[in-house]
């Protein structure tokens, strides 16, 4: 018995990790028990708003942060000169590497890793016991299902395809089928991913090389806190010509995205090299970053050029790019099509629809990305453990974490294209960032997992202890609270002026400093976020004909009429209910207007 | 502080409603001799009634043809032959269900057939209330009325629509200069290409705001200030250092002003016309101009009652007049215990007393909402020269919601603007 956790890439390591620091008897089913932990697509961790979820995981223990701390080959914050607010930490992988630590984290948490492909859920609708696989069935208290391109994934290279979840490996088709027996939604999505290259192949000097920060940044521990560098690699940029264009143009009349053979919707954001070309015709270069894939320098990864073209048109369009013209191709660049599960099948815990005992996480949630996977895994193991261990669910909150925010628009939203993270879909950016996310997931994580590690709740007294400072201590007739303020307030300015912070520790401070200078907006956004609530709150199935309400405008009548919103918060949302409507309504409703 | 009696209580758009079942009428059209002459109704029910009066079968106009023609009778038969046109509620001027009677334009016919309109059960419409409907129904947004009344009492000015059309281009231009930026903060070290141009397109966005917020203020038109108070207590040399040069006679002998002289300034971005007036309590000559200067004060007009004595009390009736009273001790120099201290010989007190009418002026103003926007429009370029892209972001956003709650007609800060707007237009409007 216990929590079974289908699928051994980022969202099931981590729901396997989270589920086994909550209840005893953790399996991790997978079709391939050597490629557990496998980066598919591009060789790094973070970036802009991933990486704070990163430091998220990582102050919910999560396993990411630990394995991309321990396989890094390069390191770049982001945005560094747009402002705290958005930096962007993001780390270079070594992926061999990455896979050990992560099958490390799941030996060293005590998950069984068992080697199956799970064909069908076992029990009731309303109750899951277990899941059966070709050799048997394994029964379970709780099931997370993580199955990610695996869920009944189709890939795509030219006029070719096939059925797998990735180059090389196998999907799950029946259990695709079996959810969608259940009586559960599947759609489809698609992504992509560039071909791998022969890093020996290419002429380096004919591209420009991206410097990186250098070693020093922990995503697992105390922001700053100083590390062994590791092995280093280096990134080079260089940038696709007008004969790149041509090539992918005359390639596409044989690419399935464009022959209709794929039915599922791609990322806006993470387009295919083809879709570039025909979405900015007018664009004659793009941006390609060449990544190294491993210390061993073997092969590399060029970022932007992901493509479905056929082989031939492949190997066309590198021969034009500046430094890869003789570039050899491990791998060709494919696309994947797979199955996920529409909004409504899963709430704010990652449970199923109707099911006391099943979660979602990852790519079948509608998401892309690693980060994205990895934090719905470790919300979904942890859920699932609690369930196993008869405690109730718990759910994040979306002005606290970026995990609430995605959380969020899945179950409130739901998604047309593969979901990923920006730092724009929060409404609190400048709280939600990567420096005080130990202060921001305490409560959850004691929710969760019930404690705090030690280093967490150190950090999070220094930081009370950091905020009294500022609040009593005076110069100049002002608080150090209101002086941090300032435009050019910074950390060490305050701490010169101030004897009593020297004790506090730099990060800590920062962060201090950080909350005050952007404390004006972050009360806003509360503020509005409240009413926003109070609004959700206030139910209006009492309302019989709106044309009645004489309060409100016949606009906003005929619109309530023909969509009846379930709640004044719904209400608010639509288009030609305007915030005097609201009033009416809430004195209709209550004979006062407290808004 | 400013002792300012708050503003009387009125309908604002959102009150007042539980007249809008009622079926209002009134002229469309000047009370002349003409071809033909339109008097308006609006409310549910006007269709019928005014197929009543044409003995026409119930449905007829409503949903027949929406045009008939043919007599209008009265209690004692027919009183002129008319068209009856009926526009269906959603589709009107109003957004109400509404009937345009066109009758013989001969001022005789038109108070006949006003007259059996009312008899029937219609009231006649207030000024401005056919718009205060269409505002209500959402039909119109608050920027529309603006205009309206602004073309209405200049005669141009700007083209129909042409101020809302300037705020969506803001807002279009906040939209885009948005997008830019927050392309910036995601993809400006990964996937996209370096050229998108956020200062540029911030630029263009602040421009766009102070030039809507010009249009805003032609269309508003001025606040009018009156400037009162007895012989000789600092009027003249008040009004004279607000607007920086010799407008009022300014002389050390009690009853030197003798009309209002007056001046429009602008007061940290808004229009006001200052008006100076002769002193209260004087005799003759002055006592007129006093009578008349006070019996001008309306709803509209904040009265600085000015004293040089420590406890300055305007009149009951000016009080019950006006928009607002501010008073004002003008010798703060002479008696430093006194209330609202001002001295014009030290100059103490003037900076918070500008402050104070110039916030009056802006209050509820569509221009000084529009100016406040290319305020935070032009703080976002310089914390992203700062580099503060998340709160130049956070800046913009709030430029898109004030924005959009222009457009959207949601209007709230514009409450007191809409309601001057709708005060300036005619009955039947």
């Amino acid at each position: 018995m216990g929590v079974v956790v289908v699928g051994g890439g980022n969202a099931g390591v981590e729901a396997a990790v989270a589920a086994a620091g909550i209840t005893e008897d953790v399996t991790l089913i997978t079709l391939n028990r050597r490629r557990i932990g496998e980066l598919s697509c591009n060789p790094a961790v973070g970036g802009v708003a991933k990486g704070t979820l990163v430091r998220e995981l990582a102050c919910l223990g999560g396993a990411m942060a630990r394995s991309a701390d321990g396989a890094e080959l390069q390191f770049r914050m982001l945005n560094v000169s747009k402002g705290p607010a958005v930096w962007g930490p993001r780390k270079q992988q070594d992926l061999h590497r990455y896979m050990a630590l992560q099958r490390r984290e799941l030996e060293r948490a005590g998950v069984l890793v068992m080697e199956a492909e799970v064909l069908a859920l076992e029990g009731p609708r309303e109750r899951v016991t277990g899941v059966r696989t070709r050799d048997g069935v394994v029964a379970a208290d709780a099931v997370v299902i993580a199955a990610g391109t695996f869920l009944g994934g189709r890939l795509f290279r030219g006029r070719e395809r096939w059925s797998g979840g990735r180059v090389g490996d196998a999907a799950a088709n029946a259990l695709e089928r079996h959810l969608a027996q259940r009586m559960f939604h599947v759609k489809r999505f698609k992504t992509g991913t560039p071909p791998r290259l022969v890093a020996s192949t290419l002429r380096t000097d004919a591209m420009r090389v991206q410097e990186e920060d250098g070693p020093g940044y922990s995503f697992s521990g105390r922001p700053r806190e100083l590390r062994r560098g590791g092995e280093r690699r280096t990134c080079w940029v260089t940038f696709t010509t007008a004969e790149t264009s041509r090539a992918a143009e005359e390639g596409m009349e044989s690419s399935p995205l464009f022959g209709g053979s794929i039915a599922g919707r791609g990322p806006r954001y993470c387009p295919s090299f083809e879709d570039k070309v025909r979405r900015f015709p007018e664009r004659e270069s793009h941006r390609i970053f060449v990544e190294p894939m491993g210390a061993e320098g073997r092969l590399v990864y060029p970022s932007g050029l992901s493509t479905s073209l056929s082989r031939q048109a492949q190997m066309r369009m590198l021969r034009t790019v500046p430094g890869l013209e003789s570039a050899e191709v491990a791998r060709f660049g494919y696309a994947v099509e797979y199955g996920w599960l529409q909004r409504g099948e899963f709430n704010r815990t990652l449970r199923a629809r109707g099911v006391e005992n099943l979660f979602f996480a990852g790519q079948v949630c509608g998401t892309s990305g690693y980060e994205e996977a990895a934090a719905l895994g470790l919300l979904a193991g942890a859920n699932a453990a609690r369930v196993a261990e008869g405690l109730e669910p718990r759910q994040p909150g979306r002005m606290r974490s970026y995990l609430g925010v995605m959380v969020d628009d899945l179950v409130r939203k739901g998604t047309r294209e593969p979901y990923r993270l920006f730092s724009s879909r929060s409404e609190n950016r400048l709280h939600l960032r990567q420096d005080n996310a130990p202060v921001r997931m305490a409560p959850l994580r004691r929710e969760l997992f019930g404690r705090l590690p030690q280093w967490q709740q150190l950090w999070c007294e220094e930081l009370s202890r950091a905020e009294e400072i500022m609040r009593s201590a005076r110069s100049g007739g002002k608080s150090l609270a209101e002086l941090a303020r300032r435009p050019d307030a910074d950390a060490g300015g305050l701490a010169r002026i101030c004897p009593e912070l020297e004790g506090v520790p730099r990060d800590v401070l920062e962060t201090a400093v950080l909350d005050r200078k952007y404390s004006g907006y972050i009360r806003r956004a509360r503020a509005r976020s409240r009413q926003m609530e109070r609004m959700e709150g206030v139910r209006l199935d009492d309302i019989g004909d709106y044309m009645e309400i004489d309060l409100i405008t016949i606009e906003a009548r005929q619109a309530l009429n023909s969509s009846r919103p379930r709640t004044l918060g719904e209400a608010a949302r639509m288009p030609s209910v305007r915030h005097s409507d609201l009033e009416g309504l809430m004195i209709h409703l209550f004979g006062r207007c407290s808004t | 502080m400013p002792r300012t009696v708050p503003q009387k209580p009125s309908a604002g758009p959102g009150g007042g409603d539980n007249s809008r079942q009622e079926i209002i009428a009134a002229p469309a059209t000047p009370r002349g001799r003409s071809a033909l002459a339109m008097i308006r109704l609006s409310g549910r029910g006007c269709g019928g009634l005014v197929e009543g009066l044409m003995r026409l079968p119930e449905g007829a106009l409503s949903r027949g043809r929406m045009r008939r023609v043919g007599p209008l009778y009265g209690p004692s038969g027919r009183v002129d032959r008319v068209v009856a046109f009926l526009w269906r509620e959603g589709a009107s001027y109003t957004g109400e269900e509404m009937v345009e009677v066109c009758c013989h334009g001969v001022p005789d016919r038109i108070d006949a057939v006003l007259e059996v309109l009312l008899q029937a059960g219609a009231r006649f419409a207030e000024a401005g209330e056919f718009t205060r409907r269409a505002l209500l129904s959402g039909s119109m947004t608050p920027l529309d009325v603006m205009e309206l009344a602004s073309i209405q009492a200049e005669g141009v000015a700007l083209g129909k629509g042409a101020l809302a059309e300037e705020v969506r281009e803001a807002q279009e231009a906040a939209s885009g200069a948005l997008e830019a930026l927050e392309g910036e903060i995601e993809f400006g070290e990964e996937h996209s290409d370096p050229d998108v141009d956020a200062e540029g397109e911030l630029e263009v966005m602040a421009e766009k705001l102070e030039r809507a917020a010009y249009a805003a203020g032609r269309a508003e038109g001025e606040r009018r200030v009156a400037v009162m108070g007895p012989p000789n207590s600092g009027k003249s040399t008040f009004v004279n250092r607000l607007v920086g040069r010799e407008v009022a006679l300014v002389h050390d002998a009690p009853g030197t002003t003798r009309d209002g002289a007056s001046a429009v300034v602008d007061m940290r971005g808004s229009r006001v016309l200052v008006a100076d007036s002769a002193g209260a309590g004087d005799s003759g000559m002055d006592a007129r101009a006093y009578r008349m200067a006070a019996e001008s004060v309306d709803a509209e007009t904040l009265v600085v009652w000015m004293e040089s004595g420590p406890h300055p009390e305007a009149p009951e009736d000016l009080r019950r007049r006006a928009a607002s009273v501010m008073e004002v001790s003008s010798r703060a120099d002479l008696y430093p215990g006194g209330r609202r201290r001002l001295s014009l010989v030290s100059g103490e007190g003037w900076e918070s007393t500008v402050d104070d009418l110039a916030e009056w002026a802006s209050a509820g103003s569509l221009a000084a909402e529009l100016r406040r926007l290319a305020g935070r429009a032009r703080e976002a370029m310089a914390l992203m020269a700062g580099s503060e892209y998340g709160m130049a972001a956070a800046e913009l956003e709030e430029v898109e919601r004030g924005l959009a709650a222009l457009l959207d007609g949601e209007g709230r800060r514009l409450g007191a603007a809409v309601e001057r707007a709708l005060k300036r237009l005619c009955v039947g409007k």
